[in-house]
């Protein structure tokens, strides 16, 4: 398979590193590019100021959590934009409280998953969000 | 002051120290209903934080197991090893904790709910357990009951959970059963497990209180009856256990017929 440029969308520096070491630990090398908050999402994810020419996320991973525009904020912008909402996003959250994820299906993420508690399951789920970007590109084709 | 002005006074004065205590009674039942909300708030918030900074101390240790393996000699592997079972063990505290402020926290849905197939859920969710322990599990006939369905799976699958747990040195054998009594459905799970001596009857439906620690090879943090407890009260019913040491245990979950 092809490289995947993944969009990560985290402000907690040890969620970062443990990210980004999961995908080290992997067979299949993607590009993670990191922002630390929904401002900067928006302008990378719109090639604004020093992201001029940036290649585009095919994938972007959301915390929910984030300082100033919340993930949720962020999700629904992206979701309500012709040129960004066709990219995948999938949210990235501490909890499984029902609330937080029935407001993330009405913003129409593609896909919910909790942050695991130990690093033997966040390489597992790296693995995950790949798989799911392979199935949700091949059901979009 | 004749007897009938006194007996107006005594009446004015009467009914007005009733309105007063009305008021009152008023004032402080929304009193109570805003710190049972906040004290569910504030539980439900904590754990949830509680959760973010945890994973760095697991993720990190582990990722410290990994990386650097050949740098560590057996005494460092010792350290981290401990500090993972302790951060496992909160891990299962904050985790259960979770489950027991959702009970308030949460929506409930009540609608008429088949005992039968909770229990067939539940025992799915065990087989399992059930199988390695060879536990025999008996069941009768279940009603439909007027309740929340997520909290019957909850309550059955603690009290099936602890039956084949708690089990003596024989093979488990679970009757699970029902009665209708004074408008009330009786739920009953007994078992011919370790039992519980009376003096700790009360004891065992306290947040955290296990009566048999993890060492002795109970798995768990001690909220499997305190979860149930509270299922029954928000069922408007309640929750008794008859037991005695070595005798097996009997809990029966009394809910009204329809609320």
């Amino acid at each position: 398979m092809n490289e995947i440029n993944i969009l990560l969308v985290e402000d907690n520096e040890g969620d970062i590193i443990l990210t980004t070491e999961a995908f080290k630990d992997m067979e299949m090398e993607n590009r993670l590019t990191v922002v630390k908050n929904g401002e900067e999402a928006l302008r990378y994810l719109k090639k604004q100021g020093q992201y001029e020419g940036v290649p585009s996320p095919q994938l972007v991973l959301l915390d929910i959590n984030l300082p100033g525009i919340d993930g949720k904020q962020l999700l629904g912008l992206i979701k309500k934009d012709e040129e960004l909402k066709d990219i995948p996003v999938v949210m990235l959250t501490c909890s499984e409280d029902d609330s937080d994820i029935s407001d993330c299906y009405d913003n129409q993420v593609n896909w919910y998953i909790t942050k695991p508690i130990d690093y033997d399951k966040y390489t597992k789920v790296m693995h995950e969000i790949e798989a799911f970007y392979v199935s949700f590109v091949a059901y979009n084709k | 002051m004749s007897n009938r002005q006194f007996l107006h006074t005594g009446l004015v004065d009467t009914s007005t120290v009733l309105k007063d205590t009305g008021d009152e009674l008023i004032l402080l039942q929304e009193q109570l209903a805003n710190l049972v909300k906040e004290t569910n708030q504030f539980t439900y918030i904590i754990t949830h934080d509680l959760q973010a900074p945890l994973r760095m101390v697991t993720g990190f240790l582990e990722l410290l197991e990994r990386r650097y393996a050949d740098k560590l000699d057996a005494g460092a592997k010792q350290y981290i090893e401990y500090s993972v079972k302790g951060a496992n063990r909160m891990k299962s505290l904050i985790f259960d904790l979770l489950e027991y402020s959702r009970l308030s926290s949460v929506k409930h849905e009540f609608d008429v709910v088949d005992m039968r197939e909770v229990l067939e859920e539940v025992i799915g969710k065990l087989s399992v357990d059930i199988s390695s322990s060879g536990a025999d599990v008996i069941i009768g006939a279940l009603p439909g009951v007027w309740a929340d369905r997520k909290m019957m799976v909850q309550l059955l699958t603690h009290l099936l959970d602890n039956a084949i747990k708690f089990r003596s040195a024989d093979r488990p054998v679970i009757h699970i059963d029902a009665a209708r009594q004074n408008h009330q459905w009786q739920i009953s799970i007994s078992d011919n497990g370790i039992g519980i001596d009376p003096a700790f009857h009360e004891r065992i439906f306290d947040i955290f209180k296990q009566l048999h620690p993890e060492e002795a090879g109970y798995k768990g943090t001690g909220t499997g009856l305190t979860v149930c407890k509270k299922i029954a009260e928000l069922h408007d019913g309640r929750i008794d256990v008859f037991s005695e040491a070595g005798r097996g245990s009997m809990f029966v979950v009394s809910i009204p017929e329809k609320i």
